[in-house]
């Protein structure tokens, strides 16, 4: 009796809690230009794909975080200043039982719609807003002895442009044009090898960085055109629209050239239109492609045939 | 013998007067089936167009279509007047009358009443089942063609049209019991032998065909018809398509057997379906004895908690958690990581274990190798399953101080000490499932105070801007 009673309690299966934390949220950009005195409404819809939770739902400034459209939090929130921020006063949420910042049990599989209000103020000067609508998940999980509590959050990012005629004048500049690096460049350590010849066999890519001088973000709508020896255009490759915030650089990004054996000397110009603008930036580059892989091979080659003469000359 | 000649006249007569009727029967089990049955698009430029826009409105009255009800995107279309039409491709269709392309509309295609043309062409199959016997006889099939311009390539809303251009053809059926097939014929509407108001496909034969089995007959690239005349968008225009079989050449290839069969030709249903974007950031726990980080995990993580337990003095515990976003947001995402505060005892700030500096040089900032358990500390490291990007590993053996590929680690931003939280790993696409491991290190002294020590970690998954 007593040894099937330890067994019982040996086997007795201990509570799982929360083995999962997964958030989806929907929409992840929200672009926006806003009239001083006005407001907009949007509904984020927030769905918990992991264990039963509580989400804590707050709007946390940012700005960009690199030159490839991350961002980086202003105030990452702690427990205490997580819902204080200098949003407080155009956000608001229009849910009947919800106000921010949120805090609300999200049952696994359920899903929150978010209706969020945004309201300029009339006095609000015309600027660039960026939030992110930051949605924690506090899951309860059990931790004995020492060790990290880890917390989930996903956000959605808000663009918001105070204007009062809608009429944004962004500049920007080109910082950066050139083709990427080829893998036989990259190989070559020691060697310097200037970026402007390119393999004949390898995909070509180009590196091309622009940057918002203006207050207002922008959208890039551009391409690259590729023009050869005979200044005949071989390619037109259009640029990813992405945004740009105001005062901060981006990579634009636009697919690769895969041409078929390329040899020669071609140029290549970058042209940026930024949107709801008439203003053109372009700028131009010259390169070689050579087919280098394919003639060291051969230079290989041929020195271990003259060495086998030689030797056989001896 | 009055009476008999009479009456032998009186029944000749009667005979002449009623002659015995022919016995011409119906093929059967008949079908025309179209490879495509979508009406061809033949329409005009709308008012207002200047070169270079890439927004296309059509007219909406005067010509077969009027509608965009049977454009698609990717479909190709002439826009222009007979001398300079060019060929675009429809990006996208804007409403029931406006459609945008791929690139800038020329500038001698840009004017009112240029023609808007979207050609489909379909092969026709025909199969069919004799009623008759015939020797060294044919089958002919008669499809209707339009009344005007009937074989320029251009669609007719009242008939298939035979673009000389494209290379209508016609294949005969095979076997049949016949000894041979002769090639098949294609003529247009009104040429050699072919009677105006049908196009013509003809396959002689040698010997006697079976009066059984199915009969096939292909009929290539004929362009069918745009719209007729009246025609309600959704409801199908109908042509009648005659399947004959001839007599020999000495009967002057006279019809034995004919039938007809309908065809319809219609617009094909536009499904349009918008996916959202949404970004989706997964914490999972990894269990004991799983490998990541090159290191074993000594205890299970939940998705929640690290609990590193009781700790043996300088030794390292190492436990894992898989990080995973999915997104369909064309800019991608990136995931950041910061840590409240070094691990405080009882959840305080005072007496804490403090951040790893690995094997020295170890920052948030700085990776740094971390092989020594003697240097005590909490830190971290990342395994790259498939993420387009990450900023170190544990495997590295260069960036930062890390040279020896086994543990190359990081201390976790604090906010407590002001700090920014650091990005892990980032994707500047759509991003299908992509994982990480993050790996946490532990490694406690003997002047460690004894108790618990606590601290939290957030993991925060954004969409790229």
């Amino acid at each position: 009796m007593v040894i099937i009673f330890i067994t019982v309690i040996l086997k007795a299966p201990t509570k799982v809690q929360a083995q999962t934390i997964s958030l989806s949220i929907w929409p992840p950009l929200l672009e926006t230009v806003i009239q001083p005195g006005k407001a907009v409404t949007q509904v984020f819809r927030l769905k918990n794909l992991g264990d039963d939770t509580v989400i804590h739902a707050s709007l946390v400034p940012f700005e960009p975080g690199d030159a490839f459209g991350h961002i980086r939090l202003g105030s990452e929130p702690s427990e205490v200043s997580r819902f204080v921020t200098s949003a407080s006063a155009y956000f608001s949420l229009q849910n009947a039982d919800l106000d921010l910042p949120a805090i609300i049990p999200l049952k696994s599989g359920q899903t929150q719609e978010f209706v969020l209000k945004i309201k300029v103020p009339e006095t609000a000067a015309e600027a660039d807003h960026y939030f992110a609508f930051l949605f924690s998940a506090d899951t309860q999980g059990l931790i004995s002895a020492s060790g990290t509590k880890t917390l989930g959050s996903i956000a959605a990012n808000i663009l918001l442009t105070v204007s009062q005629t809608g009429e944004l004048h962004p500049t920007a500049k080109i910082e950066e044009f050139r083709p990427a690096r080829s893998n036989l460049v990259g190989n070559l350590r020691g060697w310097t090898l200037s970026d402007s010849f390119l393999d004949s066999f390898s995909p070509i890519n180009f590196i091309l960085k622009l940057k918002n001088t203006s207050s207002v973000r922008l959208k890039a709508i551009g391409q690259i055109e590729v023009t050869n020896t005979f200044n005949r255009l071989v390619a037109t490759l259009p640029l990813r629209e992405d945004n740009v915030l105001a005062h901060s650089s981006r990579y634009l990004t636009s697919n690769p050239w895969n041409p078929l054996f390329p040899i020669g000397r071609y140029t290549a110009i970058a042209t940026i239109t930024p949107q709801n603008t008439t203003s053109q930036i372009s700028q131009t580059i010259h390169f070689y492609v050579l087919p280098y892989q394919a003639l060291l091979v051969i230079i290989i080659f041929l020195t271990m045939i003259i060495k086998i003469k030689h030797n056989r000359l001896k | 013998m009055k009476k008999f000649i009479a009456s032998l006249t009186i029944a000749s007569l009667l005979a002449f007067t009623f002659p015995h009727q022919l016995t011409s029967a119906n093929l059967t089990a008949v079908a025309d089936t179209l490879s495509t049955s979508r009406l061809s698009f033949y329409g005009s430029l709308g008012v207002g167009h200047t070169a270079g826009v890439s927004l296309i409105k059509i007219s909406t009255t005067g010509m077969p279509s009027t509608s965009t009800a049977n454009l698609f995107t990717g479909d190709t279309v002439l826009i222009g007047d007979a001398y300079t039409a060019s060929t675009y491709t429809v990006d996208n269709i804007y409403d029931t009358d406006e459609f945008t392309i791929t690139s800038g509309l020329g500038s001698g295609d840009n004017d009112s009443g240029d023609l808007v043309i979207a050609t489909r062409s379909a092969t026709h199959t025909v199969t069919f089942t004799p009623a008759s016997s015939i020797a060294n006889g044919a089958f002919r099939i008669l499809i209707p063609s339009g009344t005007n311009g009937n074989s320029d390539g251009i669609p007719n809303h009242d008939g298939f049209d035979y673009s000389t251009s494209v290379g209508v053809g016609a294949t005969a059926p095979t076997g049949g019991g016949v000894t041979s097939w002769e090639s098949a014929t294609a003529t247009a509407s009104g040429g050699t032998g072919c009677t105006a108001g049908n196009h013509c496909f003809e396959a002689r034969y040698n010997g006697t065909n079976n009066a059984s089995g199915t009969f096939t007959f292909y009929i290539n690239r004929l362009i069918n018809p745009a719209p007729a005349t009246g025609h309600t968008a959704g409801s199908a225009d109908t042509y009648t398509v005659t399947i004959q079989h001839l007599g020999d050449r000495l009967s002057n290839y006279a019809v034995i057997d004919s039938t007809t069969v309908k065809i319809a030709v219609v617009e094909s249903v536009r499904v349009t379906a918008t996916v959202d974007p949404t970004i989706t950031f997964t914490l999972a726990a990894v269990g004991v004895g799983s490998t990541a980080c090159g290191a074993t995990a000594d205890v299970s993580s939940t998705a929640t908690a690290v609990p590193f337990g009781t700790m043996a003095l300088n030794t390292f515990k190492n436990l894992a958690q898989k990080l995973t976003v999915s997104t369909n947001a064309v800019g991608g995402y990136s995931v950041t990581a910061i840590e409240n505060d070094q691990l405080g005892k009882d959840g305080g700030t005072t007496t804490f274990i403090a951040d790893a500096s690995g094997d020295g040089a170890m920052t948030h900032e700085t990776q740094d190798d971390w092989h020594t358990a003697t240097q005590n500390g909490f830190g971290y490291s990342l395994q790259n399953a498939d993420a387009a990007a990450i900023v170190f590993q544990y495997s590295d053996t260069s960036g930062g101080s890390c040279t020896t590929g086994t543990f190359c680690a990081k201390r976790f931003a604090a906010t407590a000490d002001a700090e920014t939280a650091q990005s892990l790993f980032s994707s500047t696409t759509v991003a299908d499932a992509e994982d990480v491991y993050s790996c946490y290190r532990l490694s406690v002294g003997a002047t460690q105070a004894a108790g618990d020590y606590e601290n939290n970690i957030t993991y925060t998954a954004t969409a790229t801007f």
